[in-house]
């Protein structure tokens, strides 16, 4: 009893100094991330853009740090903050609606793949995956606008370009406008998914415990989707949460082809515009979006792997 | 598509170690040997490599490609192919791809935008797995605070979304370069974009692999026989990075190609009238969105693309394959 005692609080301790040393070095970043998009978009530029935060670097370090200050847009009289806070939710929505499929569509394709190893539906779903990892997505956003689209659509069934209302102003519209968005954003990720998690599911399948579940004699179904899959699944789903710039990059394209006004219309229209400040807050803010993101994966992973504490 | 630098890449990294070139079945060949023959008779990627030259040939060759098949140049405007109403008219005899907006024929953009692909799609990964190597090379050798240093910056240019950072620097450079000149507007800014966003990765993987190499045995006995740092990199460690790095360069320069179109897409990348890929979507797109039926213009541009990117990423996976590093080795 004591010494079990003893070894829940040892790991208690091991959780809490991984969490604390990670948390440092997610401020670090955070500081770093700022310093590097001074350098960029103010030390690199020989056209100076305009700015519209404190001058000199540590005016900037202290607006950004101090007073939550990342810039802002005089014509609009908001802060590129606000700007981005209120653009957030559509984001959001694309985002995590997207990196939910990828997943839901990844896990049959990559577990079937696996099983059927060297044959023809192996390749064939190989091959197509890479197929759509080579596809633009802004390419496949404006071909699916084309065919589907109720306005220019040739089959016009869903709702195309503009159509985004917020969750709260109109559910119902919310999810339909949001079908083809979340299958284009969606479709290379899951490629991506498919093809890890084929992968994982090899080495898995190759491991003592599925034999010993063989041997006991488990169904070979309930081997290949309750202890294989069970076990590769959980690294695609780290593998989302480490890829949310991709999909975060991959929103911005899919935002400016369905005009979702979400973060990444935002800052595409300020190039548009030449309102210099929003772009630059954008990129800053979505960095340090990245960042806390990371920490939430990495000390979710810890406390779920007790193995990742000693990393 | 992939709007991080290479997924695949990063699959390929997560599967592990350096690579086993275990082939049961031909038993006396040196492991170069045996990768090359694998690499010979997988007939995709043979095919690929076919795929890649012939776009390398029409991407040089241009003008005289477009000569062949008769169109007229990729600037030119053919006002008597744009109709009462000012919309292009769809493929034809003397245009097979039709005509873009302003009545440019869309064929002889499109072989011209080959070249801008594979410019930044090979000089913007070449760059930046000559940077990446030096970095991954010296953090991954000496360790300490070199490492962390290095690696420390690596990690900060991670944190940003590719899309975004390109975005940003693309806006600020756009203007009047970036630099103090170094890096011109257009073509120059997004190479550097490309090579900025991609070699962190390629620093990874070299450090993790030298980090790994550095504790063998091969290695130690140089050192023990004296050799210096600089031989032990260069004779030793070096060598053995060679077949990963051209298997990572092959599959950077697909996902390098698909950032540069999604830059000019976004109208930060090359700059008008150069016929570009990115840029011919993007015209496109707004006019399909303004419920125009042109779909030639949008259509081919996006095929040539999705050809190109998917011809390094087949040659790349069959790289992988032959590595051994696929998992379907024998299949």
């Amino acid at each position: 009893m004591d010494r079990l005692t003893a070894e829940a609080e040892d790991d208690d301790l091991q959780m809490a100094s991984y969490t604390v040393r990670r948390i440092l070095r997610a401020i670090l970043l955070l500081v770093l991330v700022s310093v590097l998009t001074y350098v960029l978009f103010t030390v690199l530029p020989d056209a100076n853009p305009p700015q519209s935060v404190a001058p000199g670097f540590f005016g900037y370090m202290k607006d950004v740090f101090l007073h939550f200050n990342f810039g802002y847009n005089h014509p609009s009289h908001q802060s590129v903050l606000s700007l981005v806070l209120t653009r957030l939710p559509a984001t959001l929505s694309l985002v995590a609606g997207a990196g939910l499929l990828s997943v839901a569509l990844a896990i049959p394709v990559g577990v079937i793949a696996a099983t059927r190893r060297g044959t023809r539906v192996d390749r064939v779903a190989m091959r197509t995956a890479l197929a759509i990892i080579s596809m633009p997505v802004f390419w496949l956003g404006l071909i699916v606008l084309y065919l589907l689209a109720s306005d220019v659509g040739k089959l016009p069934i869903l709702p195309g370009a503009n159509s985004y209302a917020g969750l709260t102003a109109d559910p119902g519209q919310w999810f339909k406008s949001l079908i083809l968005p979340w299958l284009v954003l969606a479709a290379s990720q899951a490629a991506i998914y498919s093809r890890l998690l084929r992968g994982q599911m090899l080495e898995v399948m190759d491991q003592d415990y599925i034999r010993t579940a063989r041997a006991k004699g488990l169904s070979e179904q309930s081997v290949i989707w309750r202890h294989g899959a069970g076990a590769a699944v959980p690294g695609v789903v780290t593998a989302l949460g480490l890829d949310i710039g991709a999909l975060l990059g991959g929103a911005v394209l899919t935002e400016t082809v369905f005009r979702i006004h979400g973060v990444g219309l935002l800052a595409y229209h300020a190039v548009l515009r030449s309102d210099f400040p929003i772009v630059q807050g954008t990129v800053l803010l979505a960095a340090m979006f990245i960042v806390v993101v990371s920490l939430i994966v990495d000390i979710g992973n810890a406390w779920l792997d007790p193995r990742v504490r000693f990393a | 598509m992939s709007t991080g630098p290479s997924q695949i890449l990063l699959d390929a990294e997560a599967s592990g170690e350096p690579p086993v070139v275990a082939f049961a079945d031909t038993p006396a060949l040196s492991p170069d040997r045996l990768i090359w023959r694998r690499l010979r008779s997988d007939r995709v990627a043979v095919r690929s490599v076919g795929v890649i030259i012939l776009l390398l040939l029409i991407a040089i060759l241009a003008p005289l490609v477009v000569d062949i098949f008769g169109v007229t140049g990729p600037n030119v405007r053919n006002p008597s192919t744009l109709n009462s109403f000012g919309l292009p008219s769809g493929p034809s005899f003397s245009h097979p791809f039709g005509v873009d907006d302003i009545g440019r024929d869309v064929l002889a953009r499109v072989i011209y935008g080959a070249r801008i692909a594979l410019e930044v799609g090979i000089f913007g990964t070449v760059i930046a797995v000559v940077v990446g190597t030096a970095i991954g090379l010296l953090a991954g050798f000496y360790g300490g605070w070199i490492e962390t240093l290095l690696m420390g910056a690596v990690d900060v240019l991670l944190a940003f979304p590719v899309v975004l950072l390109g975005l940003g620097i693309g806006d600020a450079c756009g203007g009047g370069g970036c630099a103090g000149g170094a890096i011109g507007p257009g073509l120059g800014t997004v190479i550097f974009i490309v090579a900025l966003t991609s070699f962190p990765y390629v620093a990874r993987i070299v450090r993790r692999r030298v980090a790994s190499l550095r504790e063998r045995e091969f290695v130690l006995a140089a050192r023990s026989l004296g050799a210096s740092s600089g031989r032990i990199l260069y004779r030793e460690i070096a060598p053995n990075l060679l077949a990963p790095l051209i298997v990572y360069s092959v599959l950077l320069v697909p996902t390098n190609i698909l950032l540069e179109a999604a830059l000019s897409f976004l109208h930060v990348g090359i700059l008008p009238p150069t016929a570009d890929w990115g840029q011919m979507i993007s015209a496109a797109g707004n006019d399909i969105l303004s419920g125009n039926s042109a779909w030639w213009y949008l259509v081919f541009p996006g095929l040539a693309l999705l050809f190109t990117v998917l011809a390094f990423n087949l040659l790349g996976d069959g790289l992988l394959g032959a590595l051994g590093r696929r998992g379907q080795t024998d299949g």
